[in-house]
């Protein structure tokens, strides 16, 4: 195996999803498939926002929230929120959240696309490993 | 003022309650809430009921016990109970059952409602019901325990105005007004205009006009057709039981716009899971109609 000891670069492109039972999946996700935790917030039963990183790169966010069984979507790293709101809504996607500035820094937005599958854009890296 | 429906009927040492109110929505509510009502039932039969679609969503707060969703509306999910519950708009029914007793307050939730109160267009919640705290955080239990603390129908319900009310102020609850426009002649056709129709006027192609109308309600407009009509269709026939006048299915039929009966009857199997006729007799002797369906 050739550069196993390199350094993972950070994601930019986040899979992430809803959970009924976010603690319950997050414990699935690392015993099952070997997902590592990098941050978990919350309290009791709750989680608003965790990360989990894949050992050889790559991550996921999730949290808990309304979501359908199966349902992936996207969290996109992005530098210029506003300007890419505006592009994504001229091209017709439709907003399921508009442009705010949350409690942890970051400007986001979240749309769907054409077919149906939800975007969500936001100026947070996520959380240095 | 709500209207109120209260009886308590003692035998033996069971006291049996049954009691229903109608919560009409003030001014500021109004755009958010269709409709509410609250119930207190203890010492009554167990029973299941269907929770049909319908073009609103659900806010369900319980009183006294959690409330227990045999089935959901997606099947994947499996039984449970839930002190809160929003449920979004579905084309299936969901299963409720209780012991013999059930209280809450459950309020009809518009899509412009969905944007307001819960901070997300209803397509964000389309085919889904668990508990309120998962869309709303902390404010489920709050409304819970506020609801809880009073001892009339018209106080609960004005806690629910005034917090509901505060809640609406503090997000953004527009539609697309082409969506919106579109979900309003839904509505006062009752399902019956062309999707054609509602595309044209929008000026949007109709694959455009789709997608947008998808994923604001999370329905496509024919879905939302479907629910409308189907929605009508029930009240009518729950109404005519409730008169004790009945109606003939085949006129039902063409008055909400089926082709035929067989075609009402093939959409209450697929949007309620029985026949028309089972539904009645499940449901009539507890069916309440609501004050506006009367005014019909």
């Amino acid at each position: 195996m050739i550069g196993g000891m390199t350094q993972a670069p950070p994601p930019q492109v986040w899979p992430s999803f809803g959970a009924q039972d976010a603690r319950g999946l997050i414990k699935f996700l690392v015993d099952a498939f070997g997902f590592e935790e990098t941050v978990v917030y919350g309290d009791g039963d709750r989680v608003d926002h965790a990360e989990l990183a894949w050992p050889l790169g790559g991550g996921v966010m999730l949290g808990s929230g309304p979501s359908n069984p199966g349902t992936f979507q996207a969290y996109v790293v992005c530098d210029d929120p506003d300007a890419l709101f505006a592009r994504a809504v001229e091209n017709g996607a439709v907003v399921v959240s508009g442009l705010s500035d949350k409690d942890y820094g970051s400007r986001d937005f979240s749309v769907r696309d054409p077919e149906g599958n939800k975007w969500s854009f936001g100026t947070y890296r996520g959380h240095p490993r | 003022m709500p209207d109120h429906r209260q009886s308590v009927t003692v035998v033996g040492m069971d006291a049996v309650i049954d009691e229903s109110a109608w919560l009409t929505p003030g001014a500021g509510l109004r755009p958010f809430v269709s409709w509410g009502s609250g119930f207190r039932q203890a010492g009554v039969a167990p029973r299941r009921h269907r929770g049909l679609p319908s073009p609103e969503l659900t806010l369900i707060i319980t009183l006294d016990d959690p409330l227990v969703l045999a089935a959901h509306s997606d099947p994947r999910r499996g039984s449970a109970s839930y002190e809160t519950l929003v449920g979004g708009l579905h084309t299936t029914p969901a299963l409720i059952t209780h012991e013999g007793r059930q209280s809450g307050i459950q309020l009809g939730i518009t899509p412009l409602g969905a944007r307001a109160l819960f901070g997300m267009p209803a397509g964000e919640l389309v085919n889904w019901d668990g508990d309120a705290a998962q869309v709303v955080g902390g404010l489920a239990a709050e409304l819970q325990d506020r609801v809880r603390a009073e001892g009339s129908w018209a106080e609960r319900f004005a806690v629910i105005e005034e917090m509901l009310g505060k809640r609406a102020a503090g997000f953004d609850g527009r539609i697309r007004p082409e969506v919106a426009q579109a979900w309003r002649r839904l509505r006062d056709s009752r399902g019956t205009v062309p999707v054609s129709t509602l595309a044209a006027e929008t000026g949007w192609s109709a694959r455009y006009f789709g997608s947008q109308f998808r994923a604001e309600t999370g329905l496509s407009p024919k879905a939302a057709a479907r629910v409308f009509r189907f929605d009508f269709a029930r009240r009518r026939l729950a109404q005519a039981a409730t008169a004790g006048s009945g109606v003939r299915l085949a006129d039902l039929a063409a008055e909400a716009g089926y082709y035929d009966q067989a075609h009402l009857a093939a959409e209450f199997r697929s949007m309620a899971g029985c026949s028309p006729t089972r539904w009645l007799a499940e449901e009539f002797r507890f069916f309440q109609a609501r004050p506006a369906d009367l005014g019909e």
